[in-house]
């Protein structure tokens, strides 16, 4: 009886220095770190840290704060600074198990930093192939891309970036980096598994990734980006954001929302927490709404000059975007190129 | 006299991220003011005219200091 007292308070002990064993399943946190990427993984007393955004402290600072000294496995998914800045800090400050990198050479200091910071390690470094994956307890690390090390690729760093699939039991997460729309689509030919309740959408936002075949093939029921809110990039972009709305898929990004932590059980329901609670609706900002938009806003919608979007104006209240057939020129085709675009509300 | 260095570290949406000296501090600048061919990874160096010139031999250097850097973690045993 004693032994049995003895034991509950050690677990309730070490619950509170380490909170994911308050409850069972696995927590995905997306780290407001400004404008870039850190993800941290939890299960068990196992921590996962993919990215770690550009400045050295703030990624750090919240495993500090959380009190996780011990990362099992590093994600490295590209060698930009707002991916791997972070890392430097953790990778100087906490034990590493291991570091997940596509092996691409980048020439900038931070990226010089994290190389060092690694061979200052005792990790294990690790440049890996899709199909690969990595256990922890009942978690399990999926590679999606790239199909091989990216040693001896010269171009773009987004195009080897790596993507990962996050499963425990019924639930799964894709944590997608900076892959753009083409390195989305060479995933999706490849063949592998890529359906997800959770999307983190790639490159914060942007236009340049979330192609509508990829958000349907992963079909997530909830998808967050990370980004600063402001940031000179425009990120999250319209257009990623209005295929969302188009798919009903609920979204949220840390430059809105702040830090958000998603709770998976086994069964695949999940649960979403954020440190911040906006008061808009971030997505419905996201798309032109026909019959509240300004002139300007209007003309981003294509086929719509200043012309037609007077006209748009003039001829309000609309019931539907399919009524803009009765706009001069309209016809259609136009109307399916606007539908298409993705970026007027429905 | 003397010039400072940044290096391009994205390339992406019509414009250049770039990491100005030696604490990196971030820079957005449009594609239109550096030469068409720049690429990432690429350093360059500021002249007295505000304008930045390419420096392929620094860049060749830090390529390859880099990469014998990253060969060396590839042959460390996992």
């Amino acid at each position: 009886m004693r032994k049995n007292k003895t034991f509950a308070g050690i677990i309730i002990v070490l619950a509170l220095i380490w909170p994911p064993l308050l409850f069972a399943g696995i927590t995905i946190t997306a780290i407001d770190v400004g404008q870039g990427d850190a993800v941290l993984v939890s299960h068990e007393s196992y921590a996962v840290l993919i990215d770690g955004g550009r400045l050295a402290d703030p990624g750090a600072d919240y495993l500090r704060d959380n009190g996780i000294s011990n990362i099992h496995l590093i994600v490295a998914t590209h060698a930009h600074a707002d991916h791997i800045g972070g890392l430097v800090g953790v990778l100087n400050r906490k034990d590493v198990d291991k570091v997940l990198y596509n092996g691409q050479t980048h020439t900038t200091l931070t990226f010089e930093r994290f190389i060092d910071a690694i061979l200052d390690s005792d990790a294990v470094y690790h440049e890996p192939k899709r199909g690969e994956s990595f256990e922890f307890g009942e978690m399990e690390i999926q590679i999606l891309h790239p199909e091989g090390s990216a040693a001896d690729y010269d171009d773009h760093l987004h195009d080897k970036n790596i993507v990962v699939r996050i499963i425990y039991g019924d639930f799964a997460a894709v944590i997608s980096g900076d892959i753009e729309r083409d390195g989305e689509l060479e995933i999706l030919a490849s063949g592998v598994d890529v359906s997800a309740q959770v999307l983190e959408l790639g490159h914060h936002g942007s236009s340049t990734s979330g192609h509508p075949k990829w958000i349907r093939a992963v079909n997530p029921k909830f998808a967050f980006w990370q980004a600063a809110e402001g940031n000179q990039y425009g990120h999250p972009h319209r257009e990623t954001l209005a295929t969302l709305n188009r798919y009903g898929i609920e979204a949220k990004g840390t430059g809105t929302h702040g830090t958000i932590t998603i709770t998976g059980q086994k069964d695949g329901i999940f649960s979403i927490n954020t440190s911040r609670s906006p008061d808009s609706d971030s997505l419905r900002e996201a798309c032109i709404d026909i019959n509240t938009a300004g002139l300007s806003e209007l003309t981003e919608i294509v086929h719509i000059g200043k012309a037609r979007a007077k006209m748009i104006i003039k001829g309000r209240p609309w019931g539907s975007v399919n009524e803009l057939t009765r706009i001069r020129g309209i016809g259609a085709g136009h109307l399916q190129d606007i539908i298409d675009q993705g970026i007027v509300c429905e | 006299m003397n010039n400072q260095y940044a290096v391009i570290d994205k390339i992406s949406e019509g414009v250049a991220t770039l990491l100005v000296g030696q604490d990196e501090t971030e820079m957005i600048i449009g594609l239109e003011k550096l030469s068409a061919d720049v690429k990432e990874g690429d350093w360059l160096e500021m002249d007295e005219n505000g304008n930045f010139i390419a420096s392929p031999d620094t860049t060749r250097k830090r390529r390859r200091d880099i990469r014998s850097k990253l060969d060396k973690l590839r042959k460390r045993k996992e």
